[in-house]
Formats: structure tokens, sequence, C-alpha cells
């Protein structure tokens, strides 16, 4: 009887030896594998930073690539008559911003008990000969110099978005497409 | 809006230009906006949608002689015999569009008028001995 619970009481401790042993190996075997998970989420991190800057310079490489494109395409997108008819749209706006401007104007005059002008205008000589009208408080004259204003501020605005130095590239591609006599001209009635 | 603001200083109509500009700034602003996006539209079709040529916008200033070539005088007589004493430009009316194609290393430049700058004649609007 003594000596199968001295059996049963090694049995155990071999079994607990066991135990610890195979605790230890799990241990081990987590911090392995801890170790090997932590690895694989740095090169995961490392790979979708990599794919976020490949993107990011895809997407300005084909931004790029439209652009030069644009500039390389030898059809016309719009014809003759489609520019002009944006560029009378244009001077329509200039034309209405001028009138309301004026009729506002001559409200306001009208609306006046006197006729007294509140600075004098004739402190700075004429420079043309609607500043002269306008100072006669013309109307007519009015619209004339705001629309002459206003078309020389459109003109402005586009002389400062011109070509610069930056656009030689594309000034010398242009000129190549030129020589080469590949351009082709919208013709308003295949529009 | 400070341009047109120093026109209507001229009217000696508002006590400063910062009345003016106020004044030009409640009646004009949509309308000022207005021409902005048409001067885009303008200068996309300009400089991307048409690549065959240079495209710009016409501009006369005022005292230029008038050209016949170049603009229409839509406010008074164009007859030869008027013109010649006060031909002139007071201003420019509406803007043109002048075309450029040419221009490689062995290609001259040629330019053609497309739309006529609208200007009003200084004789049309001053009359003799003013």
């Amino acid at each position: 009887m003594k000596k199968r619970e001295e059996n049963l009481i090694g049995r155990c401790k071999r079994r607990d030896g066991q135990i610890r042993e195979l605790e230890h190996r799990i241990e081990a075997m987590r911090v392995s594998h801890r170790g090997d998970m932590e690895g694989k989420i740095k090169h995961i991190q490392g790979a979708e930073e990599q794919l976020k800057k490949t993107e990011e310079l895809l997407a300005a490489r084909s931004e790029e690539l439209s652009g030069t494109q644009t500039f390389l395409s030898t059809t016309d997108r719009l014809s003759e008559v489609e520019v002009l008819s944006i560029v009378r749209s244009l001077n329509e706006s200039i034309y209405q911003v001028a009138v309301k401007l004026t009729e506002e104007w001559e409200k306001l005059e009208s609306s006046k008990a006197t006729g007294q002008m509140d600075v004098d205008p004739t402190s700075k000589p004429p420079v043309s000969v609607l500043d002269q009208l306008v100072r006669n408080r013309d109307p007519m004259g009015l619209t004339l110099l705001l629309q002459s204003c206003l078309c020389y501020l459109v003109v402005m605005m586009t002389s400062s978005w011109g070509p610069h130095q930056e656009l030689a590239v594309l000034g010398s591609i242009y000129q190549r497409l030129s020589a080469s006599g590949k351009h082709h001209f919208v013709d308003a009635g295949n529009m | 809006m400070e341009e047109l603001a120093n026109v209507f200083d001229i009217t000696g109509s508002f006590p400063s230009t910062q009345h003016s500009f106020e004044f030009v700034q409640a009646v004009a602003l949509e309308g000022i906006e207005s021409i902005v996006r048409h001067t885009l539209r303008s200068e996309l079709a300009f400089r991307v949608e048409v690549t065959s040529s240079d495209m710009t916008l016409l501009f006369e200033t005022s005292g230029t002689k008038f050209d016949d070539a170049r603009m229409s005088n839509d406010y008074g007589s164009n007859d030869a015999c008027t013109l010649g004493r006060r031909d002139r430009i007071a201003g420019t009316t509406e803007v043109g569009v002048r075309k450029s194609i040419g221009g490689g290393p062995d290609q001259s430049r040629r330019e053609e008028i497309l739309l006529k700058a609208k200007v009003v004649l200084e004789k049309d609007v001053v009359e003799d001995g003013k």
C-alpha cells in the first residue's frame, strides 16, 4: 500500500515536472510568436507606407501625364465659333455690370437734394475723353468708361495668368507640334 | 473693384474712395464674379482647349488711332470721310480675340483677328471744339 502510494507520488512529481516543462515551452513559444508578430506587423506597416507613397507618386505622375497629354493633343477641343461665343458672353457680362452700376449711380444722383459734388473731381487733370465726360456726370460716358475699365482689368487678369518661364518645356513641345504641322483645327460644322 | 471705385471717384458723388468702393461692392459684386468666371472660362479655352494656335484677348488703349483691321466702332460712323479728324479711340467697350499661328524655327508667325475689339471714338462722344 505504501509502495503504491510512493509510486503515485513519484508519478505525480514526474507529471508536475512535465507540466512545468511544457509551460516553459509554451512561454518560450509565446515569446517567440510575439516577436514574430511584431516583426510582421512592422513589415506590414512598412509595406503600407511604401504603398501609400507609391500611390501618391502615381497620382502625381498621372496628373502630370494628363496635363502633358492635354498639350500633346493635336486636336482642338473647341471650335472658333465656340471660343467666340465664350468671349461674347464675357463682353455681355462686362456690359451688364457697367449698365447696372450706372443705373444705380443715377438713382443715387437723382435722390440727392442738390447737385453739389461731395469731392472736387477737378482736382486732378482728366486723363481721357471719357474721363472728362464722367467729370461732367454724363451717364453714357460713365458706362463707357466702366466698360473700358473692366475690359482692361480682364485683359490684365489674363496676362498675369499667361505663360512664364516655368512653361518653357510645354512651349518647346508646342513649337515642335507647330513645326510638324500635325495640329488639326476643329471645324464648327463637325461639333 | 478698386479700379471701378476710382472711376466713381471722378464723378465726385462719393466723399471718399472707400464710399465708392462700398457702392461698387454693394451693386456689382455678383456681376464682377460673373466676369471673373467668364474670364477663367476664356482662359481655359485659349490655353487648354485650343492648342493649334495661340489666342489672346484684344484690348485697345485710349488715344490709339482707329484701325479698322483690329477694331470696330458701333457707336458712330465708320465712314472713311469722317475718320481722320478725331479718329482716336476713347476706350474699348468690348474685348476682341487675336489668333497667332506658327512661329516655329522655319515658320513666320501669322496673326488673324477673329473678333475685333469694339471701341468708341473720341469724335463720337465729344462735340467739335470741346
